[in-house]
């Protein structure tokens, strides 16, 4: 791919900037890395290097894989800090509420917590699935993992989520 | 099937790629191994986890203009330093040029004048010892006019 314009770059960045920023920031959660650090290094690493692009993947998985590997370094760096999402499991354990509609909030607030607490390799596979929407080929292309073994990944990491629900006490999340 | 395969068509199952049938042939499959279809009931049950990480419209908004403000001031950069290149350039070699342009304008003027060697060596001497006004001689000369005094 020749160097586009500037213009012709913007109209990329504001393409695909909207969904990164949702999948970075769901693949940072309960860490303490700006999603818009990354971002903002992701997409000039980008325009610096767009004629190494060659349109082999799409332009995004080819920024989500940037931006992936950007967040990498930074937990390289930051690998001694504790994670800021390390809550005990006894403070999960919230009164029902009769409508309901706290509890279908509360259960949400607590996915989000125990996607936080996989292992990067399953967050990762999951965040781009379930919320990128990405296809498994497309997530072979990110990860260079081939699709037999990324569905075996997906599997184990569904059913570690699953198990750490249970432990939060979301009583209808009962591995074996 | 063996038991990645079964694996396999788990999370097909979950990604909704089954159709009724094959759903069907999956859980009797699967009653052949009863971990893993306590594990399939588990995973059928998740909600969709990407209501838990809905999108941040207002961070998106902000982040999405600086980016393209940085981008601005790096194209912006990346000119300038073209600017600047050439510019150093000439002024790194314009005294060489210079030199050699007189240098060659003197020689120029020794062949259109004639073959004296004497003219060849005094345009030499203008180029390279230019007549000039020297305080140090005039120093050495009054040190002199005073210790004779």
């Amino acid at each position: 791919m020749g160097k586009p314009t500037q213009q012709e770059f913007n109209n990329i960045v504001a393409e695909n900037y909207p969904r990164l920023h949702r999948s970075i920031s769901a693949y940072l959660a309960g860490s303490r890395i700006d999603p818009e650090d990354i971002l903002q290094e992701t997409f000039l690493k980008a325009w610096k290097h767009i004629d190494r692009f060659q349109g082999s993947s799409s332009v995004y998985t080819w920024l989500y894989s940037i931006a992936r590997n950007l967040c990498i370094d930074e937990f390289r760096k930051r690998k001694h800090e504790k994670k800021i999402s390390s809550i005990p499991v006894e403070e999960h354990l919230l009164a029902s509420d009769p409508s309901g509609a706290d509890d279908s909030r509360e259960e949400l607030h607590l996915l989000k917590k125990a996607v936080e607490e996989l292992p990067e390799l399953f967050r990762s596979i999951i965040i781009l699935k379930s919320i990128d929407g990405l296809t498994y080929p497309e997530i072979s292309e990110v990860t260079g993992v081939n699709e037999q073994t990324l569905k075996n990944r997906m599997f184990r990491a569904k059913k570690e989520l699953a198990g750490i629900l249970k432990k939060m006490g979301v009583s209808r999340y009962e591995p074996n | 099937m063996n038991r990645t395969e079964l694996e396999a068509k788990i999370i097909d199952a979950s990604d909704g790629a089954l159709n009724r049938n094959e759903h069907r042939r999956l859980e009797e499959e699967l009653a052949k191994h009863p971990d893993l279809l306590a594990d399939y009931h588990a995973i059928m049950q998740l909600p969709d986890i990407s209501l838990a990480f809905p999108a941040d419209n207002n961070k998106i908004d902000s982040g999405l203009k600086a980016v393209q403000k940085n981008i601005a001031l790096l194209a912006t950069g990346e000119e300038a330093s073209f600017y600047d290149i050439s510019f150093s350039w000439f002024r790194k070699y314009a005294l060489a040029a210079s030199v050699l342009i007189v240098a060659c304008t003197g020689m120029l003027s020794f062949f259109q004048n004639g073959e004296d060697p004497d003219d060849f060596n005094t345009i030499l001497n203008e180029i390279f010892y230019p007549e000039e006004i020297s305080q140090a001689e005039d120093y050495v000369l009054y040190l002199e006019e005073l210790s004779e005094q």
